[in-house]
């Protein structure tokens, strides 16, 4: 049970695509400019992500190494254009919005990463976890910065207007305000589960010097 | 043999994904189909304030060039036809897709962007409804009035994009060819003005 959550857990913080794996990051710092945006990617990407992480573990051992690729690629294709369709369908103002950042999850790293690292290699319920941990690690990410980026560079949050708009930073609804928030970001659990470890460490040290006293 | 064996693979699973997409794509097409046929019909009201009802024809002749028109709708106020928009796709730096209304005089009563897809922050200031140009106007809203026989041509007839030469260029080139192509027509079935 604890490893299972661990494997849940795992995409979230520890290995956060964006923060640090650091792939898939050129759509999410084009899609982050509003709340809206940032969360449709991040759902979309997750149901994409969920459902080849299934497939490909059920069928890994019907998949020939030697074409591993082509398939994967057919399948995570044949996901991002569902989704794509689905939305232009029932969401279009949404799907208006990603545009071309759409179609494009299917060459998204992170999908064709954990698919090849981990799907093919684990069982379902594990692959499901994965891809529900990375899924979730990467909205929230993308959450994260298109608060911030919309809430700072636009004044508004679900274009509903909080802060005046004299009051904005237009930089930061433009690409560079992006990577400044994700470098900070980046740097902050970087920081973060570096201090983490450091206490961990420490505690251990801690208890080894009270071990070695009792002796 | 083994290569044939890996083809077929391979092919299997294609052959299974198409699948699966041939049934959503036959759930989702007229829903999508349906979202379009909105978006024109709004866009239809905007580009001809003055009519009442649009009816789709189809027996027109494209009058040359590279664009194509997608549609041809009848402007009617009543019974009466008093003009026509055409919607047309064609090169602009990537392409557009326009829609154009002329009165039987040849003049142009409004025109809409469907579809845009040049460069953001050059091209897009087309239909980007807070770029304006020196007169106050955007850039699609400066064409109603003018009269399609002055041609369209960027700072002789109308005022170009900023940055976007290209973009207006072919802007231009897609209203002469959906107001001579309708214009045609309308003379010729509901005694509008030709238009040289």
């Amino acid at each position: 049970m604890n490893k299972n959550l661990g494997i849940f857990t795992n995409g979230i913080i520890k290995e956060n695509p964006l923060l640090v794996l650091s792939i898939g990051l050129c759509s999410s710092l084009a899609v982050t400019t509003s709340v809206f945006n940032g969360i449709g990617m991040g759902f979309s990407m997750l149901f994409v992500l969920l459902m080849s992480e299934i497939i490909i573990s059920l069928f890994h051992k019907l998949i020939p190494d030697a074409i591993r690729l082509p398939i994967f690629i057919i399948i995570i294709a044949a996901f991002t254009t569902i989704v794509q369709l689905v939305l232009a369908a029932y969401l279009p103002a949404l799907s208006e919005a990603l545009g071309v950042f759409l179609p494009l999850i299917v060459v998204n790293c992170i999908i064709m990463g954990r698919v090849e690292s981990y799907a093919s290699k684990n069982s379902v319920p594990h692959s499901i976890l994965d891809a529900l941990g990375m899924g979730i690690g990467y909205t929230w990410v993308l959450t994260a910065i298109s608060v911030i980026r919309e809430l700072v560079g636009n004044g508004t949050l679900f274009s509903t207007r909080i802060i005046p708009e004299a009051y904005t930073v237009g930089l930061f609804s433009k690409a560079p305000g992006g990577f400044i928030i994700f470098g900070l970001m980046i740097a902050i659990t970087a920081s973060i589960s570096k201090a983490v470890e450091n206490k961990k460490k420490a505690a251990a040290k801690a208890a080894d010097g009270a071990q070695g006293g009792a002796k | 043999m083994s290569m044939i064996k890996l083809g077929l693979i391979l092919a299997a699973y294609a052959v299974a994904s198409c699948f699966c997409l041939a049934i959503v794509n036959n759930i989702t097409a007229p829903v999508i189909a349906q979202h379009q046929a909105d978006k024109v019909s709004v866009i239809l009201k905007v580009v001809f304030k003055d009519a009442d009802s649009f009816s789709p024809v189809t027996d027109f002749t494209n009058e040359g060039g590279t664009a194509t028109i997608d549609a041809l709708y009848l402007a009617k106020k009543g019974d009466k036809v008093t003009g026509a928009v055409t919607q047309i796709t064609g090169a602009t730096y990537d392409k557009a897709t326009i829609l154009v209304g002329q009165d039987l005089n040849g003049n142009v009563t409004g025109v809409q962007f469907l579809e845009l897809s040049d460069s953001p922050g050059f091209g897009q200031k087309a239909k980007d409804p807070s770029y304006k140009t020196s007169a106050g106007k955007t850039f699609y809203e400066q064409f109603a009035g003018k009269k399609a026989s002055d041609g369209f041509k960027p700072g002789e007839t109308f005022e170009a994009v900023s940055g976007a030469t290209i973009t207006s260029k072919g802007v231009g080139v897609l209203l002469t060819e959906a107001t001579t192509t309708a214009g045609s027509y309308l003379a010729e079935k509901h005694g509008g003005a030709k238009i040289k």
